[in-house]
């Protein structure tokens, strides 16, 4: 919620800390803040209200009790208004469900003039970024963003008889105020009069008895409504508003009171020619005050800081939450705004937070004498981990989502992110031929990967193995024979026997997977950890380009008494900067009183496709600078 | 070992994988064990017994990714009773919810884990860290991903502080990051935790935002059936964000494309 630095000082005799530091104390005490924005002689603060404080604190008021109790600074005394009764229409009231609206104050205001707001008024509402619309509505605005409460005008004259707050009926429609038609049911509450809905009630207001330059009469409409309907509601008409919002998270019908006192003498004010009814509560079920019992014991176990008992009961009093001692027990007041708070830990947390959660002691606790257990699944996991890697095989993770598989997910975040994976294999093969087109990067044309996860069949679930293997052209051994043979390895050192396994061979290698639930199953707990990996490689991470590379390999004859180094040297020298892999020798041969060496170049550019035609310029420039020093190219 | 796939070049580990092995052993030490649960999560341990109210937004349809095989015993869970009035429901008065979905976070092994404990006759201490992948319904960009690892820990025994909590979570980030690490709290609000605390960790000068945290919320103890007596705090961290702060990876999405250029590095 956007809230003006100078509206809150406006609660405040004491000057409040500059706005940087205030903004400090709230992200600690109260809420994020999520922005600091100068605006004129204003800074606006946009508060992060979570949804457990925003019963009492998506307010101005609430926010400066807030920073009363966290800066231990005292409010300005607000005067009670005192409104002046008169004789008005008599407008009769009612709730049909006092489980869904839980009161609702009524009061019609005659002789009202609708018109331009004041500046003081028009300048409240710009500095938190509203538009002003003209005085009555203005008025609302403004108690709501001052004191929490939503609250709706009607135009009287527009209002048929009788005022109902009650479930829709199917076939109704209501039109809002931006014009939309939206039909309701039994599971939205409106407000009706006798001709129908009037509003989408605590969500949106109507056109139907919607204020105009010629409006004379208002009805005040103050309502409490049942936080679960209202969302449900909302979310049923797809209709979010700043009214929807607060009425989700449960405010106090208390409240009503407190709106109904304000909007009635701000507009008293605004509009001193007319003549305020008197008001309807209808108020089934009053909020009771509640109270929780604690013990400050627990309160300083909790929050793990020595606190008196009297610095615990100061500071909930600066929460305006009064404690009384009854034995070894407190018991707290909660004011009715305060719904969020029930049991001890809600206290705990007042505390802490007050005092300040960086006040908060660090504490390791102690081992323990207990085992240490390790779970079967996770340890073996472990075990195929260490063995895969000893054998050369590289660990990949590929993603749990697939366009087709039997567990459907209902709301995907992609067509081919419809399924939760039914195998590794969809995934992972594309993983393989990744890894094989960037080979020379690793400077191996083998490729050796693997991964371990979760796979979703038609019920439940189970973890896979996927083994993948690309060998090097020139090596002859056949790739499945290779990954046969290596789950056999696999299932000889743990003494298991893996029973589902399914071969693919593909263009870019041969992959294997099995699942390995079954057969770990079967294995005894482990006892201890032995497992080791090896060493981090790397302290940082090196960013790789994602374009194409081109690999040019080069042969050429040299004397016998000249060292791969020195030509290595010539051709790094000439090769330029978008070498990122070589030269690498990977041929070396004496015959008939020469040597032959040949070495492998890989260019890639972090920015562009690299042209063969580029890349061929470059190696014109190396053979050359070669064959100057007598080297022979082949 | 077979001969023709001895080799002579070490793999690597994914990184992501590497951070679970380090996570295993910082808090080995401090007498913590790893728990594991299921990836596929019904939605009364992923909220229900997490004290998640039933009309919280985090259930509904956008941020979640629920299935739809098997949804249709979800009938029972209708907004609206039979005389057309609305259902007033609330987290604790309820049947068990039987819609599945691909878990949040690993928080559910919680109460998973308790209730086999108690099942078996164990009683607290209870010491758990909980590494796994967890998935949530959100557009995904350099820093966000429909599914990451996330670390959950929980420890429950008599006399649990937030002291406690604060003193465990700066040994993890000192033995994960370096001895040059400061925690500091901030108050928040989870449903299963109260008090709640984000987690924000000061690393090479610079205050980060890490998780959540905080002692276990009573009714979370109840569900899992732990008796009355006993209290216990909890945090969770995102193992990515753990592994790109640690070596400066800049996107998230490189962990899930089985790309050896990131894991090859490690």
């Amino acid at each position: 919620m956007l809230i003006s630095y100078k509206w809150l000082q406006s609660y405040f005799e004491d000057k409040l800390p500059e706005p940087e530091a205030l903004s400090e104390r709230i992200a600690f005490s109260l809420a994020e803040v999520e922005g600091i924005e100068k605006n004129a002689d204003d800074v606006v603060l946009d508060i992060k209200v979570l949804p457990d404080r925003a019963c009492y604190a998506l307010s101005h008021r609430g926010v400066a009790g807030e920073l009363s109790a966290i800066l231990n600074l005292p409010l300005k005394k607000v005067e009670q208004p005192t409104i002046k009764v008169g004789k008005v229409r008599s407008v009769e009231f009612e709730i049909a469900d006092g489980n869904l609206c839980r009161r609702h104050i009524g009061r019609v205001i005659e002789g009202i003039t609708v018109g331009k707001s004041p500046d003081w008024l028009r300048e409240r509402l710009e500095s938190v970024g509203q538009r002003s619309i003209n005085n009555i509505v203005d008025a609302t605005n403004f108690v709501t963003l001052d004191m929490g409460q939503p609250l709706h005008a009607f135009d009287a004259d527009k209002v048929k008889g009788k005022v109902t707050v009650r479930p829709g009926r199917t076939g109704e429609t209501v039109v809002t105020l931006d014009g939309k038609q939206i039909p309701v049911d039994s599971s939205i509450v409106v407000i009706a009069d006798e001709d129908g809905p009037l509003d989408i009630a605590g969500i949106k207001g109507g056109k139907k008895a919607e204020l105009d330059y010629n409006t004379k009469a208002i009805l005040l409409s103050v309502a409490n409504f049942d936080p679960v309907s209202i969302r449900r509601a909302s979310v049923k008409t797809g209709i979010k508003t700043d009214a929807s919002k607060r009425f989700e998270n449960n405010l106090t019908p208390e409240r009503a009171r407190v709106g109904m006192d304000e909007i009635t003498s701000v507009i008293a004010a605004l509009c001193p020619e007319a003549v305020v009814g008197g008001e309807t509560d209808v108020y089934p079920k009053k909020a009771g005050q509640k109270q929780v019992s604690f013990s400050p014991d627990d309160i300083r176990r909790m929050v793990g800081i020595s606190v008196s008992d009297t610095d615990i009961s100061d500071c909930l009093g600066r929460l305006g939450i009064h404690t009384e001692k009854q034995g070894k027990e407190f018991v707290a007041q909660v004011p009715y705004e305060r719904t969020d708070l029930s049991i001890p830990a809600d206290i705990a947390e007042e505390v802490g937070r007050i005092i300040g959660y960086d006040k908060i002691p660090a504490v390791v606790p102690s081992k323990g004498k207990e085992k240490v257990e390790i779970p079967k699944s996770f340890y073996y996991e472990w075990k195929i981990r260490e063995f895969l890697v000893s054998a050369g095989f590289s660990e990949v993770m590929t993603s749990s989502f697939a366009p087709l598989g039997d567990v459907e997910i209902e709301k995907p975040l992609a067509e081919d992110k419809r399924f939760a994976r039914q195998n590794l294999q969809s995934n992972f093969e594309k993983a393989l031929k990744l890894n094989v087109s960037n080979a020379p990067l690793f400077g191996s044309e083998d490729v050796r990967i693997f991964e371990i996860g979760k796979v979703f069949p038609v019920k439940g679930e189970h973890t896979g193995l996927i083994l993948g293997l690309k060998h090097a052209k020139k090596q002859k051994r056949n790739e499945s024979y290779v990954l046969e043979g290596l789950i056999q390895d696999i299932e000889k050192s743990l003494g298991i026997e893996i029973e589902t396994k399914v071969k693919t061979s593909i263009n870019y290698g041969v992959m294997f997977e099995a699942n390995l639930d079954g057969a770990i199953q079967k294995l005894s707990e482990s006892q201890k950890w032995d497992i080791s990996i090896p060493v981090v490689q790397s302290k940082k991470f090196i960013a790789f380009s994602l374009y194409p590379l081109i690999v040019r390999d080069i042969a050429l004859f040299v004397s016998l008494d000249t060292t791969p180094e020195s030509v290595a040297k010539i051709i790094k020298e000439n090769a330029g900067d978008l070498v990122v892999r070589g030269p690498e020798l990977f041929d070396e041969f004496s015959k008939d009183g020469k040597k032959s060496l040949a070495f492998r170049l890989v260019f890639q550019s972090f920015d562009r496709t690299l042209s063969d035609e580029e890349v061929n310029k470059i190696m014109e420039k190396v053979y050359v600078a070669l064959t100057i020093h007598g080297w022979q190219i082949r | 070992m077979n001969p023709l796939v001895v080799s002579k070049v070490l793999g690597h580990i994914h990184p992501i994988s590497r951070a679970v092995f380090d996570i295993r052993r910082i808090f080995e030490d401090l007498g913590f064990a790893v728990a594991v649960g299921p990836e596929l999560e019904t939605e009364h341990y992923n909220f229900d017994v997490l004290n998640f109210p039933k009309d919280h937004p985090a259930r509904d349809m956008q941020d979640s990714f629920w299935l739809r095989s098997q949804n249709a015993t979800n009938a029972d869970f209708t907004q609206t009773n039979a005389e057309g009035g609305i259902q007033r429901e609330s987290a604790s008065s309820q049947r068990p919810s039987v819609r599945s979905l691909l878990r949040t976070h690993t928080s559910p092994v919680q109460v998973r884990y308790m209730e086999e404990k108690l099942k078996a006759g164990i009683m607290p201490p209870y010491k758990i860290v909980v590494p796994g992948k967890a998935f949530r319904n959100e557009a995904t960009d350099a820093t966000h991903e429909a599914q990451f690892f996330h670390v959950e820990c929980l420890y429950v025994d008599k006399n649990v502080s937030m002291a406690q909590l604060k003193g465990t979570l700066i040994y993890f980030f000192k033995k994960f990051f370096g001895e040059d690490v400061e925690v500091r709290f901030r108050v928040s609000f989870f449903p299963f935790t109260e008090p709640s605390a984000e987690i924000d960790m000061k690393l090479k000068g610079k205050w980060l935002e890490m998780g959540g945290s905080g002692l276990v919320h009573p009714n979370v103890l109840k569900a899992a059936g732990v008796p009355e007596g006993y209290g216990g705090f909890a945090f969770g961290v995102g193992i990515d964000r753990l592994v790109m702060l640690k070596y400066g990876i800049p996107d998230i999405r490189m962990f899930y494309n089985g790309d050896l250029r990131l894991v090859n590095q490690f």
